[in-house]
């Protein structure tokens, strides 16, 4: 026991220095837990926002997909251009095969050779048309307002701008075209019958989509394919809206990983899929950092009622 | 006489410093603690009830919904794995809230239960469809008591509270195959 210890003044100091640090200690403990406080917000506002943003981006990717119903119309063509090729075949075998009609047969074949040049140009126009609408979408993956546009931050914690990371066009399961089956010819009506080209519904048929619908030969060499589209039913037309990922089918993938993918697909997709990704980090020490990410699914307007004759 | 004075407030901080620090943490700290814990998991489990919702909002069908709806859907384990977290029930349900007058509103537990008129094309429409889904759960406190009696809710015994979350329907179009609509299947 030294001097000043007999005395008692030291340790009545080092009481109070005890005192003090216990109080620094209650203090930062209360800090650290108003930090770890904020840090939670942060994580479940900034999702918010990443979900409300990946939304409304898929929406706006997915109805420039139907812009105008030109996806349901070029189904609707390319529907109407097979069933065309199938009428002007039939009428050039019957010239053929038929002698009352053999005068006609150089215009049957002119018509035949015309409407097969006509199905040969939709299938053009169509892979343009599908070209330009991923085109569109790369730009969209690229220059989308993704909000919030710039860093947030609370107290000690910021999240950074959110990233795309994935961006997907596809369809969704069973999902069929929106064109009907017409009844008017009933020959091709058997065939598609026969080849399982149609769906069966409450109040009419209609064909299945991402599959060759091929005429009997020698037409089958033509590429008769129908892109996914909800079909309007009873002058009801499936509205654009948010689907759940479960049912997605992917067709072609845009950007995986935050990276750009090159590639095109040949029908026109339904759907988007995009995965959207924010860093949070604290200002305090940079080895405190998590990540929160968003999945949206939304799926395209469906095609608009056949205008009625 | 300064250096007497001294000795005897060292003296006093040594006897109650112990006490005080006890009566700190019992009384004051680990309740809180406690008690804070409580609100920590009910704004985690609001969180993943809204979630849920909104993703059973995007089903195709109402019977798909439904379906999601169990106790091994993911949403349960994922408040299961929160910790202190029990859940009792959950139900399930659409209802339909006229756009001209909010006072009628019509709700539905099961599929093809929905009137015409409630329908998109019906007399009432145009109508606000929202999924509704209630989730009963006891919240328990970082410690519990294990004697029922000395149960406080909140403090040493578990607090009863209904998650109740709602979110728009997506799908309003028509199934082709059916010729219904999807809310409604």
């Amino acid at each position: 026991m030294t001097y000043s210890d007999e005395l008692g003044w030291t340790t009545a100091r080092h009481r109070r220095g005890n005192m003090l640090l216990l109080c620094v200690a209650v203090g930062m403990l209360m800090l650290v837990v108003v930090a770890l406080a904020f840090w939670v917000y942060l994580h479940f506002f900034s999702n918010q926002l990443l979900q409300d943003s990946s939304e409304k981006i898929a929406l706006t990717a997915a109805q420039r997909l139907n812009d105008n119903n030109y996806s349901g119309k070029i189904n609707n063509l390319i529907g109407g251009s097979r069933e065309l090729v199938y009428c002007a075949r039939q009428m050039h075998a019957k010239t053929v095969s038929q002698p009352n009609f053999s005068e006609y047969e150089p215009f049957a074949a002119q018509i035949l050779a015309e409407s097969r040049e006509g199905a040969r140009t939709l299938t053009i126009e169509r892979d343009r048309y599908v070209a330009g609408v991923i085109s569109d979408l790369r730009g969209l993956a690229q220059n989308s307002n993704v909000q919030p546009a710039r860093e947030l931050a609370l107290f000690d914690a910021s999240s950074d701008r959110p990233e795309i990371t994935d961006f997907k066009v596809g369809s969704l399961e069973n999902m069929e075209s929106n064109v009907v089956a017409l009844k008017g010819l009933p020959d091709l009506l058997e065939h598609d019958t026969t080849q399982n080209y149609f769906k069966h519904g409450k109040d009419f048929d209609f064909y299945r989509a991402s599959i060759p619908l091929k005429l009997p030969a020698p037409d089958d060499d033509l590429d008769f394919q129908l892109s996914p589209l909800p079909i309007a039913v009873s002058e009801t037309t499936a509205p654009l809206r948010l689907v759940s990922g479960k049912h997605f089918k992917p067709s072609l993938i845009l950007r995986e990983h935050g990276k750009d993918e090159i590639g095109n697909c040949k029908l026109v997709p339904s759907c988007v899929q995009l995965s959207m990704t924010v860093k949070l980090q604290s200002k305090v020490t940079q080895e405190l950092q998590s990540s929160t990410l968003s999945v949206s699914t939304a799926c395209t307007n469906g095609s608009l009622p056949e205008p009625k004759e | 006489m300064k250096q007497v004075r001294q000795r005897d407030k060292g003296s006093a901080n040594i006897t109650e410093f112990g006490a005080a620090l006890w009566l700190l943490m019992g009384c004051i700290v680990l309740p809180l603690l406690n008690l804070a814990v409580v609100p920590l998991r009910f704004g985690l489990g609001k969180s993943i009830v809204a979630n849920e919702v909104r993703h059973l909002a995007q089903c195709e069908t109402f019977s798909e919904a439904r379906k999601g709806v169990s106790t091994e859907s993911a949403a349960i384990t994922a408040l299961k794995n929160i910790g202190g977290i029990e859940v009792k029930s959950m139900h399930l349900s659409l209802y339909a809230e006229s756009e001209r007058d909010k006072t009628k509103v019509h709700s539905i537990d099961e599929p093809h239960k929905m009137p015409p008129t409630w329908l998109p094309n019906g007399m009432e429409s145009p109508c606000l469809y929202l999924l509704d889904l209630k989730v009963d759960v006891c919240i328990y406190p970082l410690i519990s008591s294990p004697y029922p009696h000395f149960r406080i809710p909140g403090l040493s015994g578990p607090i009863p509270i209904q998650f109740h979350e709602v979110s728009s329907w997506e799908n309003l179009g028509c199934d082709p195959v059916t010729g219904e609509y999807c809310l409604n299947q």
